[in-house]
């Protein structure tokens, strides 16, 4: 083998991962349909507040909306490497901002639409920054 | 005396060409397509690799097999809804084969360009 092939084997390589990458692309719009969902939930989750019927609605739509993304990722065909330990983390972040965000908010906040936008753009702003990351892995 | 002259042996020893470390599983260009697809991806579907590599069903299962055999790719059969799925994913083996295999190539170049 010579200079020639081994550059041409290695250009083959590189190309043939990129393009594969793409395959992976999917996964940052995932994350940031989450992301951007999180100021619309977390406004009306407060708006509900001592209207516990209308919470109901709700969270079924916020039901369908988890149910659709997750049919939607199960027809994907590539998956990035990382992309489960990034989805495990981002996941987990957003949910503990949420559990805060609704704990405190119910309890000290509920009349505060600053604590509720604030919470929700903590929450976007964790899954835009992994859907970034992930846009960039996938480039 | 015998210590000397092992270790003057040694070193009149040339440094071996770089395409010895080359691997053969993966060296055919179809293996080293379907390797690098895999390479920064976490698992990826058939129709993705077989896509992505342009080839034949028929190819990509023999060579995915082959590759299977060596250690260096976990295929796993499953279902999404009714339709039967085929994920292909590096083992850590594999992983470590294809870095070494890419290695190989860059020092192949880099020698040649060191010769020039």
């Amino acid at each position: 083998m010579d200079n020639n092939q081994a550059a041409a084997l290695l250009r083959q390589a590189e190309d043939t991962s990129t393009k594969a990458r793409q395959g992976g692309k999917w996964f940052a719009t995932y994350l940031a349909i989450f992301g951007i969902a999180s100021i619309p939930l977390s406004l009306l989750v407060a708006w509900t507040l001592g209207r516990p019927l209308l919470l109901i609605p709700i969270m079924l739509g916020w039901g369908v909306l988890v149910a659709a993304a997750a049919f939607w990722s199960r027809k994907q065909s590539g998956a990035l490497k990382g992309s489960t330990k990034l989805s495990t983390a981002a996941f987990l972040s957003w949910g503990l901002v949420w559990g805060v965000t609704v704990a405190l908010g119910a309890t000290y906040f509920a009349d505060s639409l600053l604590w509720w936008l604030g919470g929700g753009v903590v929450m976007t702003v964790i899954m835009f920054s992994a859907a970034a990351y992930t846009a960039r892995q996938a480039r | 005396m015998s210590t000397l002259a092992t270790r003057e042996d040694t070193d009149q020893q040339p440094t071996p060409h770089p395409r010895h470390q080359l691997d053969d599983v993966i060296h055919a260009p179809v293996r080293l397509s379907i390797m690098a697809t895999l390479a920064d991806l976490d698992k990826a579907e058939f129709s993705l690799v077989r896509d992505t590599v342009e080839i034949s069903d028929s190819v990509l299962s023999r060579q995915a097999g082959a590759l299977e055999e060596a250690g260096y790719l976990h295929i796993k059969k499953g279902y999404v809804g009714k339709r039967p799925r085929t994920w292909y994913s590096l083992t850590t083996k594999g992983r470590t084969a294809y870095e070494s295999h890419l290695e190989a190539l860059r020092q192949i170049v880099r020698q040649s360009v060191g010769e020039a």
